[in-house]
C-alpha cells in the first residue's frame, strides 16, 4: 500500500483525479455504448440468445451454479 | 519463496500471509477465523434450511419421493447478486415481468449486504482487529463490489464466461493506480480474509458424492489425466522454463488443468501465492477460456467425434465451468451432458488438490530446496494453512450428510442455493477488489515482461487437450459399450 501511495502521490492531484476520470469515462463507452452494440451483432445475438433460451449459466466458476440437476452416479453403485 | 525479480515491489505480500508472521497480532489467527467462522455461517445455513423443511420429509424418505420436494430455506432470496442486462445497468437491478410489471430487485443485496457486513465484523472481532473502521469502510467496498456484478451482468460478458473476478480486480486497480486506495478504506481492506472464507464455505459445495456421476470412465477423465497435467506443467515450468516463483508456477498449472478461477483461488491461498499472482493466473485462464470455448466445439465437430467423447474431452479441458456448459450445448444432449458432468466431477478435486498443495509447499517449498533433514510435524503443523482444514470440514460434512440419504441431498442443495453459494461469490468478489486495490501495475509488469506464465500456460494447455482427447476417445469410444454409457446418459 505505501507503495501505491508514494507512485500515486508522485503525480499532481489534478493528474491523479484526471486519470480516474478518464479510465471511467473508457468503461462507461466500453460497457454503455460498445457492449450493447456488439450483443446486437448477428452472431453474438443469436449466441446469447441461444445461451439464455437454454438457460445456460456460462458465468458459472462452480457447477452449483449451473441450473442442471446432476446424476447421482446410482447406476454405477 | 522465490521471487519474480531481484527487487520485488515493497508491497507485494502474499495472498496468505505466513501464521510465523501473523502469530505476533493479538486475536485469533486469520486462518482460524476462516475456518471458525465459516464452520458458523455452514451450521446456521444447515439449520435454517432444516427447521423449514415441508411437511412429511423423513430421513429415510426414498430417492424418488426426495426429488418431488419444494424444499425452500426461509432466507431463500434474501442472499443473491444483480441480474443480467444489455443497454441499461439498472435493469440489472430489477425484473419485468411478461406482462410488463416492473420488481426492484433489492431485497437479494440488502440481505447481502446485511450479512456480509455481520460476518465481516465478527471476523475482525475474533483477529482483533478495529470493528468500527471495518464498519465505515465495509459500504464503500461492497458497493465497489456490486459495480464488478453488474459489469459482470452485462450480456456480452456474461455469456463469453468473462467472470465478475476480471472485474473487480480491474475496479480495485483502477482506483489504486489513479488517485491511490483512500487510507479509510483500508479498514475493510482484507483479500485474504474474504478468501480464506469463501473457500471455506466453497467446501460445503464439494461433495465428494458426486464423484462416482460417470462412474469409472468420469473418474478416469477427470481424475486421472487432471494430476499429471497440473504435476507434469509444475515440472515444466521449473526444469524447463525455470520460473522463478514457484507459486506462481503452481497456481497456473492447477488453474488451467483443475477448474479455472475457483482452483486459481484455492491453490494461491495453500501455496500463500502473492496476490499479483492469483491476478495474472485469473487473467490468463480467463482467456483462454473464451477462446476454447468458441473453438473447442468446432474442431470437435470437424474431426467428426462421437459427441459423448467430444463432451468428455471439452469437460476435461476447458477451465470454466460455464464456458464447458455453453461449449457443450454444441454437441446435443449427450455431448452436453458428459462436458458438464465431466465438469462436476473435476470440481470436486479442488479440494484434494488444495489439501495436497498445502501439505506439498509446508513440508518441502517451505523449507527450501536444499533441506533434506525431515521437518517435524509439530513444525508442518506450524506452516500448515490451517483454513484448509476448515474447507476439508466443510466438505466432509456436507458429503455424509449428501451420501447418507435422499432427504440429506435435498437439504444440502437447499441450504447451498439459499445461503453459501451467495456468500461464497461475493466475498471472492470483495477480495479480487481488495487485490486491485491493493496492487500496482508495476509489480505486474516483471510477470508480463518475461512472457513465461504465457508459455507455461500454453504447453500445460497443449499437454492436457493431448492426454484428455486419448483418454476420452478411450473411456468414451472404445469402452463406451462395456461401461453401458450410452444408455445410463440416454437415461436421464
Amino acid at each position: 500500500m505505501n507503495t501505491l501511495l508514494l507512485a500515486s502521490s508522485s503525480r499532481s492531484a489534478f493528474g491523479r483525479w484526471a486519470s480516474l476520470f478518464g479510465c471511467v469515462a473508457l468503461m462507461a463507452i466500453v460497457w454503455l455504448v460498445a457492449l450493447p452494440r456488439i450483443a446486437r451483432m448477428p452472431a453474438v445475438a443469436d449466441h446469447i440468445q441461444q445461451m439464455e433460451q437454454e438457460r445456460i449459466e456460462v458465468d458459472a466458476m462452480f457447477y452449483t451454479e449451473l441450473e442442471w440437476d446432476p446424476p447421482t452416479g446410482a447406476a454405477w453403485r | 519463496m522465490s521471487e519474480p525479480n531481484e527487487n520485488p515491489p515493497a508491497s507485494s505480500s502474499p495472498a496468505s500471509s505466513s501464521p510465523a508472521s501473523a502469530a505476533r497480532k493479538p486475536g485469533l489467527h486469520e486462518d482460524w477465523t476462516a475456518a471458525y467462522l465459516g464452520l458458523l455461517i455452514l451450521v446456521v445455513s444447515l439449520s435454517l434450511a432444516l427447521v423449514s423443511r415441508p411437511e412429511g420429509t423423513k430421513w429415510n424418505m426414498p430417492a424418488a419421493e426426495a426429488k418431488s420436494v419444494e424444499w425452500k430455506s426461509p432466507v431463500k432470496g434474501w442472499l443473491g447478486k444483480p441480474g443480467t442486462w444489455t443497454d441499461n445497468p439498472v435493469d440489472s437491478l430489477r425484473k419485468t415481468s411478461e406482462q410488463g410489471d416492473v420488481t426492484w430487485q433489492w431485497k437479494p443485496l440488502v440481505g447481502a449486504f446485511g450479512s456480509l457486513l455481520v460476518i465481516g465484523a465478527l471476523a475482525y472481532a475474533f483477529r482483533a482487529d478495529s470493528v468500527p473502521k471495518f464498519l465505515i469502510a465495509f459500504p464503500a467496498l461492497f458497493l465497489l463490489a456490486t459495480l464488478s456484478y453488474v459489469m459482470a451482468g452485462q450480456s456480452v460478458v456474461k455469456n463469453y464466461n468473462l467472470e465478475y473476478a476480471l472485474w473487480a480486480l480491474l475496479v480495485g486497480l483502477v482506483i489504486a493506480n489513479t488517485v491511490g486506495t483512500p487510507k479509510w478504506l483500508d479498514g475493510a481492506v482484507s483479500g485474504e480474509l474474504y478468501i480464506k472464507l469463501g473457500l471455506v464455505l466453497l467446501g460445503a459445495e464439494v461433495l465428494f458424492g458426486r464423484l462416482l456421476a460417470l462412474g469409472l470412465p468420469g473418474v478416469c477423465v477427470a481424475w486421472v489425466v487432471t494430476p499429471i497435467v497440473l504435476i507434469s506443467t509444475y515440472v515444466f515450468g521449473q526444469k524447463v522454463l525455470k520460473i522463478p516463483s514457484r507459486s506462481l508456477n503452481m497456481v497456473i498449472s492447477a488453474d488451467m488443468s483443475v477448474c479455472g478461477v475457483s482452483a486459481a483461488i484455492a491453490t494461491a491461498a495453500a501455496c500463500k501465492a502473492k496476490k499479483e499472482e492469483l491476478s495474472l493466473a485469473v487473467g490468463l485462464s480467463l482467456s483462454f477460456t473464451v477462446m476454447m470455448m468458441v473453438v473447442m466445439p468446432r474442431v470437435v465437430q470437424a474431426m467428426g467425434l462421437d459427441p459423448m467423447v467430444g463432451g468428455a474431452w471439452i469437460g476435461g479441458t476447458i477451465d470454466s465451468t460455464g464456458a464447458v456448459t455453453a461449449a457443450g450445448e454444441a454437441l446435443g444432449p449427450q455431448g452436453s451432458e458428459t462436458a458438464v458432468t465431466v465438469k462436476m466431477i473435476q470440481n470436486i478435486l479442488i479440494g484434494v488438490t488444495a489439501f495436497c498443495v498445502a501439505v506439498y509447499w509446508t513440508r518441502f517449498v517451505e523449507s527450501g530446496d536444499s533441506a533434506t533433514s525431515a521437518v517435524g510435524v509439530s513444525e508442518i503443523w506450524r506452516r500448515f494453512p490451517k483454513f484448509v482444514l476448515g474447507f476439508l470440514a466443510a466438505s466432509a460434512v456436507c458429503s455424509a450428510i449428501f451420501a447418507a440419504s435422499a432427504f440429506g441431498e435435498v437439504w444440502i442443495g437447499a441450504s447451498t442455493d439459499a445461503v453459501t453459494k451467495s456468500l461464497r461469490g461475493w466475498l471472492f468478489c470483495l477480495a479480487f477488489v481488495c487485490i486491485g486495490l491493493d496492487t500496482n501495475f508495476r509489480q505486474l509488469l516483471p510477470y508480463l515482461k518475461s512472457g513465461k506464465p504465457m508459455v507455461l500456460y500454453v504447453c500445460g494447455q497443449s499437454l492436457n487437450i493431448l492426454l484428455t482427447l486419448g483418454m476420452s476417445y478411450l473411456m468414451f469410444g472404445v469402452l463406451k459399450d462395456y461401461f453401458a454409457l450410452n444408455e445410463y446418459i440416454v437415461a436421464r
